[in-house]
């Protein structure tokens, strides 16, 4: 099916191969070609099974980070970055809350690179020396960020903001965690996340369809029956399960993080999308750079430029969070609180509405100047089920009533957490 | 309007265009963005003084100008106009600061009413620059100057709330020493905080009076009209007597010391931070002296298969990441490795093990080749994006031997292994750095 939008002159095919996988092609003439393999599997897939099952199988924190690790050694012993190297190809591979995304770039060798990229993913090879090898790199990469007092605050934020939502867990778990995986552990996830019907291949560069098409006919010749995976439900209550979090270690300021949970998570992809852009809007309204919360603090001197906000909705939990490095962690909540009320009484200024709505539109446009960006855009569209083009209509069509509505209904203290570094030596 | 045409591929072409006796426009033509990008920049010297007042300098001129008297009003007009990213420009490139502002916006076709911004962004970035905010002694308003200070302060400090740049930039002051390459971002406190508005407005009044403005555009406008635009805008607000560019100098590397000097810091982490800061010959390098130093690096520590990458962390499983990173202007390699400080050993025997391999030629041809593929692929990834179209064209007017990327691709291609040889044994290693990490995990439990 070709999708098209005559806004952005741009158009993109979506195909679903008959293995299941969902292919998505977006041409666009640039030096460089992107492809991912995407596997809907992220650190929040603890506990699932197969519609054949009836246990649940419970996975230690990090292990969809960790498969990602293991998914680049091959059984003859060599490192598909070398491969990929070999074709004049750029690998990477991440893992989010819900995903794990494999990817190259190139500019030459593309379908061959591409083959390369569909057999890694679907091949695993792992033993009890090769998972245990890699401990000490995810280890290090732990620590890492452990050390840094922003990576901190957001870790603490998930633990005090989530009862039971595994989002609470850091995506590469905790050295503790990682001990306790092993390669069954991996196989077996890789059988249930990595069948192609689970999986998404998104491509965008100056290739066409039946060039891709060819590719995954050849790869996946053969492929098991597709079988629906069961994610274990969990009840999260809607409020916050601590209300404040403070842990002390280096760092030049306070820093905050002010998030309030959004307990509505509806079913329908288009009505989340919706809520998102409704939520996005409001947030870059009372909280971008120019709004009149962040100039003063900042005109002020309470605020550096170390500062952001945004809002951020999946089918299994959804929160707003403003950051910042300030002088005074529990003035910087009183501050932000004291803002929303007053706005909740007189109202969200048209013309700061206006002026955001302007940013995400052209944030929105800015971003099909990267094939990069536009092939993670699609997969991370088609993960949440809907497309590409469905976000800038909905964002051209909030209004400052949708706004008002949702910031009367987001932003409740008893849904609020607020998680704050302080340097060693503060009082 | 004179016109040169610099270069041209099948998908861009550079125009130069004089704007004004002390200002050029250097335009590329691309219509494969939707967005385009103008930075107005100027060089100075990278000394203690300019690390100092020039971000001091546009902190102060971004509190507010002529018809935009506040940080919020010209954050707003910028937001306005379809969320143009307005953003200050203070780079370091060897010994010299690339000072000035930058824009990025979106094109007219994906507008409403094709909404034209870029007459609009100029007008913005001369008040800026050209008209800000003074007392009614005609000096920089003291109040914007104390915020300044203050935020400058404030990033100095928070060096500390980053410990990989703590470490990075405490290793690179320790191997530059006094040279203008170790002068650390925005000066000291100290330095900071003894600035005054009459400083400060000298030093932007000498700087209007005296630089030279170089504009690049990237984007699907006619340069013409862009050329035409900027000289509306900076016909009668740029004069002086400046006719170039001044030189891109960058200066030799002190003789390197008879010893290896070595130096260590505790700081409360976990993990340890280690750096290696090698010469590369003692003088800057271009064009092909360069791209053979840029491939041995890219073996080095460059790529997803260097030798640091596939011995020290995917064999030993000593770190999570370990790099070498390469900088022609400074003449300098750094090696930099993030690991458990009981390693720390082991990785540094490994370490300077693989720099051993590279100087004696103990790779294969694949790994050369793989190295190479890697360092083809950032050049040529730089034509799809116009930041970096941007970057690699400012370079290029801005330096002695400046190469176009397709230039510097057709260098890297043709470099043998000899010459890569030749470039690794110009490595002097002269400092290690190591940030120790004195917590244990678990110390920081909530």
């Amino acid at each position: 099916m070709k999708f098209e939008s005559f806004r952005l002159h741009e158009s993109y095919f979506s195909i679903v191969h008959k293995s299941g996988l969902q292919i998505l092609i977006f041409p666009k003439k640039m030096t460089t070609a992107y492809a991912a393999v995407v596997a809907r599997f992220g650190s929040v897939d603890r506990s699932f099974r197969t519609e054949d099952e009836t246990e649940f199988t419970a996975v230690p924190a990090g292990t969809a980070h960790y498969l990602e690790h293991k998914l680049f050694d091959n059984p003859d012993g060599t490192d598909s970055f070398a491969a990929f190297s070999e074709l004049g190809a750029d690998a990477n591979a991440f893992t989010t809350d819900t995903l794990t995304a494999y990817h190259f770039s190139t500019q030459s060798n593309f379908t061959a690179a591409l083959e390369t990229l569909l057999r890694m993913v679907l091949t695993p090879y792992f033993t009890k020396a090769t998972v245990k090898k890699e401990r000490g790199i995810i280890a290090e990469e732990i620590r890492a960020g452990k050390d840094s007092p922003f990576r901190r605050g957001a870790s603490n934020l998930g633990k005090a903001l989530y009862h039971v939502c595994p989002s609470r867990d850091d995506v590469a778990g905790t050295e503790r965690s990682i001990a306790k995986i092993t390669p069954e552990i991996l196989y077996r996830c890789h059988a249930v996340f990595y069948q192609p019907s689970n999986l998404i291949l998104s491509v965008c560069g100056d290739v066409t369809p039946d060039e891709v098409v060819a590719v995954v006919d050849k790869v996946l010749s053969t492929f098991p029956a597709p079988k629906k995976i069961i994610r274990a439900p969990f009840v999260e209550p809607p409020t916050a399960k601590k209300r404040r979090v403070t842990e002390r270690m280096a760092a030049a300021k306070p820093i905050c993080y002010l998030a309030t949970k959004d307990p509505v998570l509806p079913d329908d992809p288009t009505d989340r999308l919706r809520r998102d852009a409704v939520a996005t809007l409001l947030s870059e309204a009372l909280f971008s750079t120019s709004s009149s919360f962040f100039t003063k603090q900042f005109e002020e001197g309470f605020l550096t430029t170390v500062y952001s906000h945004s809002y951020s909705g999946t089918d299994r939990f959804a929160f707003h969070v403003v950051c910042g490095e300030c002088a005074d962690a529990k003035e910087f909540s009183r501050r932000v609180w004291n803002y929303v009320e007053k706005i909740k009484r007189e109202g969200i200024d048209p013309a700061a509405f206006e002026r955001a709505r302007r940013c995400l539109i052209s944030d929105e446009i800015r971003s099909f100047d990267s094939t990069e960006e536009i092939g993670e855009n699609l997969f991370l569209y088609a993960t949440e089920g809907v497309g590409l083009f469905d976000y800038l209509p909905l964002l051209e069509s909030v209004t400052i009533e949708d706004c008002r509505q949702l910031l009367n209904e987001l932003f409740l203290p008893e849904r609020s957490c607020l998680s704050v570094i302080l340097p060693e030596a503060a009082e | 309007m004179s016109q040169k045409t610099i270069q041209s591929t099948s998908f861009h072409k550079e125009t130069v265009f004089p704007i004004t006796s002390r200002a050029k426009l250097y335009a590329l033509s691309i219509d494969r963005f939707k967005t385009s990008r103008l930075s107005l920049v100027s060089v100075l010297p990278q000394t203690r003084k300019t690390a100092v007042l020039c971000p001091l300098l546009l902190s102060v001129l971004t509190q507010g100008c002529e018809g935009y008297p506040s940080f919020e009003a010209i954050s707003c007009r910028a937001d306005e106009l379809w969320g143009s990213l307005l953003r200050p420009q203070d780079q370091l490139w060897g010994e010299r600061r690339v000072f000035g502002l930058s824009v990025s916006f979106i094109d007219p076709a994906y507008l409403p009413g094709n909404a034209a911004l870029l007459g609009e962004l100029v007008d913005l970035i001369r008040r800026i620059l050209f008209f800000p905010l003074t007392d009614e002694t005609g000096l920089l308003p003291e109040k914007a100057v104390e915020i300044a200070k203050k935020r400058q302060c404030d990033s100095i400090r928070s060096l500390i709330s980053s410990p990989r740049r703590f470490a990075s930039e405490h290793a690179e002051a320790f191997f530059f020493g006094d040279r203008p390459c170790g002068i650390p971002d925005y000066g000291s406190e100290e330095e900071t905080n003894a600035v005054t508005p009459a400083e400060l407005t000298a030093f932007w009044k000498d700087w209007r009076k005296t630089a030279f403005l170089s504009c690049f555009y990237v984007g699907a406008s006619d340069p013409l009209a862009v050329a035409e635009v900027l000289k509306a805008a900076f016909g009668k607000t740029a004069v002086g007597k400046a006719e170039k560019a001044p030189p891109f100098l960058v200066s030799n590397a002190p003789v390197a010391a008879a010893e290896v000097r070595r130096m260590e810091e505790p700081f409360p982490i976990e993990q340890g931070h280690l750096i290696f800061g090698f010469q590369t010959g003692g003088k800057p390098s271009f064009g092909r002296r360069q791209a053979a130093m840029q491939l041995a690096n890219e073996l080095l520590g460059g790529a997803p298969t260097s030798l640091l990458f596939m011995n020290v962390r995917e064999k030993l499983s000593l770190c999570y990441s370990v790099s070498s990173l390469y900088s022609p202007f400074r003449s300098a390699l750094f090696i930099k490795c993030a690991l458990d400080p009981d390693n720390r050993e082991t990785a540094e025997n490994e370490i300077l093990h693989q720099v051993d391999r590279l100087k004696k030629g103990d790779f294969t041809d694949a790994e050369l080749e793989s190295a190479r593929n890697s360092l083809l692929f950032a050049y040529r990834t730089i034509s799809d994006d116009s930041d970096n179209m941007e970057r690699a064209f400012l370079r290029r007017v801005l330096t002695p031997d400046g190469k176009t990327p397709e230039e510097m691709i057709v260098e890297i291609q043709s470099v043998t292994r000899r010459e890569v040889l030749r470039a690794a044994n110009l490595l002097s290693l002269e400092t290690v750095y190591f940030l120790r990490g004195t917590q244990k995990e678990g110390q920081h439990e909530i």
